[in-house]
């Protein structure tokens, strides 16, 4: 590198010092914005990664292939037939287990139903059906319990959440707790209503998690695959015709006719209910009915391999979106029709929130990065302008078009790069306030991206990186314009000098 | 030997619809190591024939030679190679980098080209010498804000000296300097056309100071009105 021309680059610099001083200052504030911002995003990304991963969702997800949104809360698709299920599960988990970056799995069925306790208590809940063992292997401290036990194998019951119980509670005017019965009704296409009758096992409380995770209770998986439909009865339809008992998808007449509705007992399993020949009314066949246990126990066995979803933990330092390409791969080749997702996909409000701030945040960023290079530029050119007579004069006495673009380059990278710089500490310093007093969040909105906890945003290795890049990207792109119009100034610009 | 030589040379610039024909069909030759004086009033061609020589304008017809070089078919970058290494300018307006100082600025030419940069010792010692011989050294620390018209022009009188060209031209060299300091100028361009051996060629109205020439050529309206050599031994320095 010519050294005359960093001095002379340099000189330049602080001759004009304030117009230095006016593209200095903008690009120190921009990349401050920068620095601050990503730091604030990359906190709250690494925040919701720690806090899904470890305890929520795992690092990735098999998901039936016909679910193209899914949710680990709850997905459209499931919320229209929650008896979507993984095909060839045992398959697929042995194939999954096969992966050598994998630690453990776990099963989970997704579902919603209507809480009713005593004659006032009312609520709604997400329900996740898990395998216990599994999946507290999983998430060993996902589960925070506040009261009662968390679900033993082969246990029914569910563990609502402090937020679902409090809503149940306040209806009630009496603290539901473990031990007390609910009512859980579950109404979808799959499998009519169907309404369980539960013991409540214990009370749990996702602490930092975000609104949507509020609403999530546990229930075991085996009635949860009732009330979605997933149950051998529900897979048999045809077959059950032959036992003498029709079995036919719910209607809103046989759902709601005056005789399903009110007739006794009112604990019973509506889809069955409405549906035997047609008619409730008929006491003798009622009590036949349920005289013979042994068919409704046949039409109730639920499918032990049903799940909406497999979960999945990996070694740490294990690429999730690798892992997920190479699953997918294996899972095309062997034409099993279910698809691997990274945990974001599946992480629900929270991280789509995060995912769509940080968008917004990058839009605003490249706005900002181009009305910066246009004020660079146009500061730039105007002083090239300036310099017409001696860059003629450079030009005349023998400096080549190259002396001329690399003198205009240095100078724009020279300021970018220490205003960039400045920018980068200065954010720095203001992280480092930051997160010396942490920010308490103030509001739901600001609680369900930061957490409920204190928000302590720290400086970040890609943000540091990303300002970098972006100075760089400013500094060679503002001075493209400028260069090419150093470049057009011919040495015949050197005898029109003041 | 003729260092340059043109050959019906027109130059002719167009005005909206009309054209001013700036030069009309020159032919001079200029012998190498002379001290050239380009003589005429205001428009006459001085300053565009000067430009073709430097290579920084191209004649719109005719032929400019350079040490032999036709120009007309020279890039952009073998014409710059040849402007840097044959030619030295001197500016009406001095045109001195700014941000340099008079060493700084004398050194300027020397490192645009690996060829000309040298080794720093050697460049030192030269840019020293050429200081000395223009009466700055004191002032080799200075910018060009800082120093008189005169000594600005020194600098550039030195500047044109540093590549060791073959010629220096000099546009006006005098025309925003006091008469006193303006003779001065030419003095010193005529002691170091002496001393170093470089053709001089200067551009002036002055006619007072067109006589320490040894080659004389007149323009008016564009054309050699006349083109005259004076005998050296005529020629007081």
């Amino acid at each position: 590198m010519n050294p005359v021309i960093a001095r002379i680059a340099y000189r330049n610099l602080r001759q004009h010092t304030s117009k230095t001083l006016i593209i200095g200052v903008m690009i120190a504030l921009g990349i401050m914005v920068l620095v601050l911002g990503n730091g604030v995003m990359d906190t709250i990304s690494a925040g919701i990664e720690e806090s899904y991963v470890n305890n929520y969702t795992g690092h990735l997800f098999i998901a039936p292939a016909e679910i193209e949104e899914p949710s680990l809360t709850l997905s459209p698709e499931l919320m229209r037939d929650p008896g979507t299920l993984i095909a060839d599960y045992p398959r697929v988990r042995e194939i999954v287990r096969g992966n050598l970056g994998v630690t453990t799995t776990t099963g989970q069925i997704n579902g919603v139903a209507a809480i009713s306790w005593g004659e006032l208590g009312e609520g709604m809940s997400m329900f996740l059906g898990v395998d216990p063992e599994s999946y507290q292997e999983m998430f060993p401290e996902g589960i925070n319990l506040l009261a009662g036990s968390f679900l033993e194998p082969g246990e029914e019951g569910v563990v609502l959440s402090a937020t679902v119980a409090e809503m149940v509670s306040a209806g009630a005017r009496e603290e539901i707790t473990p031990g007390d019965t609910v009512l859980l009704t579950a109404m979808n296409n799959t499998s009519g209503v169907k309404i369980r009758e539960l013991t409540v096992r214990g009370i749990h409380d996702y602490g930092d998690a975000s609104f949507d995770l509020s609403l999530v209770s546990f229930i075991d998986a085996e009635n949860l695959r009732i009330m979605n439909g997933m149950t051998v009865g529900n897979v048999a339809v045809g077959d059950a015709t032959t036992t003498g008992v029709t079995i036919q998808t719910e209607t809103d007449d046989t759902m709601f006719a005056e005789d399903a509705l009110f007739s006794e007992p009112t604990i019973v399993e509506a889809g069955i209910t409405s549906a035997v020949n047609g008619s409730a009314t008929d006491t003798d066949r009622w009590l036949g009915i349920l005289g013979d246990l042994s068919q409704r126990n046949q039409l109730r066995e639920t499918n032990p391999d049903a799940w909406s979803y497999l979960l999945v933990k990996l070694e740490d330092g294990v690429s999730i979106n690798r892992t997920v390409r190479e699953m997918n791969d294996v899972f095309a080749e062997a034409e099993i029709e279910v698809r691997a997702w990274a945990w974001t996909d599946g992480a629900g409000m929270s991280a789509t929130l995060a995912r769509t701030l940080q968008l917004a945040f990058n839009i605003i960023l490249a706005i900002v990065a181009v009305v910066a290079v246009i004020i660079i530029m146009n500061t730039l050119v105007i002083s090239v302008t300036e310099r017409f007579g001696e860059i003629g004069t450079m030009r005349a006495i023998g400096a080549r078009k190259g002396f001329v673009r690399s003198m205009i380059v240095q100078e724009t990278l020279m300021i970018t790069g220490v205003f960039g710089l400045i920018g980068i500490a200065a954010g720095w310093a203001v992280l480092a306030i930051l997160g010396a007093i942490g920010i308490e969040p103030s509001n739901q909105f600001v609680q369900i991206l930061l957490g409920t906890g204190v928000f302590r945003p720290a400086l970040t290795l890609s943000s540091v990186v990303s300002a970098l890049s972006v100075t760089a990207l400013v500094g060679v792109v503002a001075a493209l314009y400028p260069t090419a119009v150093a470049l057009r100034i011919s040495p015949l610009a050197a005898m029109n000098r003041p | 030997m003729a260092i340059v030589e043109l050959n019906d040379v027109y130059k002719i610039y167009p005005l909206g619809r009309t054209e001013v024909h700036a030069v009309n069909g020159v032919s001079f030759e200029i012998t190498a190591g002379d001290f050239i004086s380009i003589a005429g009033p205001s428009g006459s061609g001085k300053s565009t024939i000067l430009n073709m020589i430097g290579c920084i304008d191209v004649p719109t017809a005719g032929t400019v030679r350079i040490d032999g070089v036709d120009t007309a078919g020279l890039d952009d970058r073998e014409i710059t190679t040849l402007r840097h290494r044959t030619v030295g300018f001197i500016f009406q307006s001095f045109n001195l980098v700014p941000v340099l100082n008079v060493y700084e600025n004398i050194e300027f030419p020397l490192l645009l080209d690996k060829e000309t940069m040298g080794s720093r010792g050697q460049r030192q010692e030269w840019i020293e010498h050429l200081t000395e011989r223009v009466g700055l050294t004191e002032w080799r620390t200075h910018r060009p804000s800082e120093l008189s018209g005169g000594q600005r022009q020194r600098v550039a009188i030195a500047r044109a000296l540093a590549t060791r060209p073959q010629i220096v031209l000099a546009d006006e060299p005098t025309a925003n300097l006091d008469s006193k300091t303006g003779e001065a100028i030419i003095e010193l361009m005529k002691s170091m056309n002496h001393d170093v051996g470089t053709t001089f060629i200067f551009s002036t109205h002055d006619s007072s100071i067109v006589s320490i020439a040894d080659h004389v050529i007149r323009l008016r309206d564009g054309e050699v009105t006349t083109n005259e050599r004076i005998a050296r031994e005529e020629i007081s320095v």
